[in-house]
């Protein structure tokens, strides 16, 4: 029987400590035993959820669609982006009135609300700015791909003016829900390459980063980021910004070179990747347990793992939902005594 | 360097600002404007085969592009009868059901630059919008279909059936691409071509033409 809560087992992590169990992180839905290692808070202190199946505006004016094929996550709407050109950033990017925030309540509220029990799940809690994406949904991604190599100065000076929109927010945040772990978060590759290159990394984007983790990382609190793709190329300034744990940390990279070359610093959350059968819809039990097993033998053995993952479809399809209940099942049954064998 | 030569280096390298004044001076020097085109077309030929090396980036692919462009906007005018050709036009969109619109942009971008006329039909296409523009456009040569979702392959597939009586009726190539699609799912229904980016992409739609 494990001695370790969930929460104490993933932050054994964060320290480059070995485990006692797989550990999984799911980015929102309980694991087969009813439990998560942490529980996200995006303190939505202006009251907009433009994320649901709905859509709707964000706090900047990027309308956001969603239909069933994403599962209904929203997405800015195509061809009807608010910003064409860069240099127009400051005639149309308006910051919002910032709300009077009585933090500490607020905070104390949205945690009581989730229902978690704080020596079993962590909170993680989310920076909210995520300024690639952001500039993307701004902008679309040709015009927005264009700016970072046409007019990066004018990119800086947006992408800071939203810095210093959140940062307070941030800071306030971080005392106020004195999290496990914070969460950044910014997609910046596609399955076959990052968006663009490392140098435009550092250049324009790395400092945000690294402004957005330093007060978690003045308070002991280490650094999650999501970054979706082939970004291995990323993932050492990632790491020089003090990014511990890195999700999903899909296998087009090379992440048992990752995991070597950074040893006792980085945590690799996922490693596994939905990959439908030829048969699909049909797809066997076995096939999907096997697919788990494969990824934990590959990548767990010497720590420094999570598992994470999800098959993702239609709401409507059920044996989506199957799929899941499997992969929960075998992470939970297979990775218990993993370290134990 | 001759003033052709400055404007390919241009587009090459993505320098927009010059590469309108560059194809002005390299017809002002004596080129052709069949060679001045055949040059950019080359210098976006370079820059495709960089992308799918790994060379350069999506960005850099972009401003390349929008190099050319502001090239094509000075010889457009210049360019006659068979100089005028085309490789003719590619009708493009991604599938019934997918909101996505990075990668088709980018192929359509790339496609276009190799000197196909671009018919965009934007994102969550339905089968009949794509056979009403076929009907419309009976001397189509490339039919691009895109999908960035699991769940929006079998569109890709539907829409592929749907289409293929009118490949048969009016001989274009269909190609297909998107992060979930393979050159097996691409066999699978009966595509003539499949790439893997938007470099490759410009390259298989001048192969299935030619």
């Amino acid at each position: 029987m494990p001695k370790l809560t969930p929460k104490e087992n993933y932050l054994r992590l964060s320290r480059g400590e070995m485990p006692e169990y797989i550990p999984t992180f799911t980015m929102m839905t309980p694991t087969a035993d009813g439990e998560m290692v942490v529980k996200i808070f995006n303190p939505n202190i202006f009251g907009e959820n433009h994320n649901g199946p709905q859509g709707g505006k964000d706090i900047w004016g990027v309308n956001y669609v969603a239909n069933e094929e994403t599962g209904y996550a929203a997405l800015p709407e195509p061809n009807n982006f608010i910003l064409g050109d860069i240099d127009d950033w400051e005639k149309v990017i308006k910051a919002p009135a910032m709300p009077d925030v009585d933090w500490e309540a607020f905070a104390k509220k949205d945690i009581e609300n989730s229902k978690i029990d704080r020596n079993r799940t962590g909170v993680m809690l989310s920076a909210g700015y995520s300024p690639f994406q952001q500039l993307m949904a701004f902008m679309g991604f040709n015009e927005g791909l264009c700016a970072l190599y046409e007019s990066p100065d004018t990119v800086k000076d947006l992408t800071h003016f939203m810095l210093d929109f959140y940062m307070p927010i941030i800071e306030a945040s971080i005392d106020a829900y004195k999290p496990d772990i914070f969460y950044l978060s910014d997609d910046t590759a596609s399955k076959y390459n990052p968006f663009f290159s490392p140098e435009i990394y550092r250049d324009l984007f790395k400092p945000v980063y690294a402004a957005m983790a330093k007060p978690a990382l003045e308070r002991g609190i280490p650094i999650q980021f999501h970054n979706c793709g082939h970004c291995e190329a990323f993932v050492p300034d990632m790491i020089d910004f003090g990014v511990t744990y890195w999700d999903p940390a899909q296998p087009m990279n090379d992440i048992l070179a990752l995991k070597k070359q950074f040893k006792g610093k980085l945590v690799v959350c996922g490693c596994w990747d939905w990959m439908p059968p030829d048969t699909w819809p049909e797809v066997s039990e076995e096939y999907v347990r096997q697919g788990v097993r494969d990824v934990i033998d590959k990548y767990a053995p010497d720590g420094g793992y999570a598992f994470c993952g999800a098959a993702l479809g239609r709401a409507s399809e059920t044996i989506i939902g199957q799929v899941n209940k499997w992969v929960k099942d075998e992470v939970y049954n297979y990775g218990r005594d993993f370290y134990n064998k | 360097m001759a003033k052709i030569d400055e404007l390919k280096t241009a587009v090459e390298s993505g320098r927009a600002k010059i590469a309108g004044q560059l194809a002005q001076e390299a017809i002002d020097e004596g080129s052709k404007p069949a060679d001045v085109l055949s040059a950019m077309v080359d210098a976006m030929g370079v820059v495709g085969e960089k992308f799918s090396a790994g060379e350069i980036f999506v960005p850099e692919m972009l401003v390349a592009a929008k190099a050319m462009k502001k090239g094509m906007e000075v010889i457009n005018p210049l360019l006659k009868g068979a100089d005028a050709q085309s490789l003719g036009k590619c009708i493009i969109g991604t599938v019934k059901g997918d909101l996505h619109d990075i990668g088709k942009n980018l192929v359509s971008t790339m496609i276009g630059a190799a000197g196909f006329d671009m018919i965009d039909l934007g994102v969550d296409v339905p089968i009949e919008k794509f056979k009403e523009t076929i009907e419309a456009n009976p001397d189509v040569k490339v039919v691009a279909l895109s999908a960035l979702l699991t769940t929006t392959m079998q569109s890709m597939a539907d829409t592929a059936a749907a289409l293929i009586p009118l490949r048969e009726k009016y001989g274009f190539k269909m190609m297909v691409g998107g992060a979930p699609i393979t050159q097996a799912f691409a066999d699978e229904i009966g595509a003539d071509g499949y790439s893997v980016d938007a470099g490759a992409a410009a390259v298989l739609a001048k192969e299935l033409v030619s």
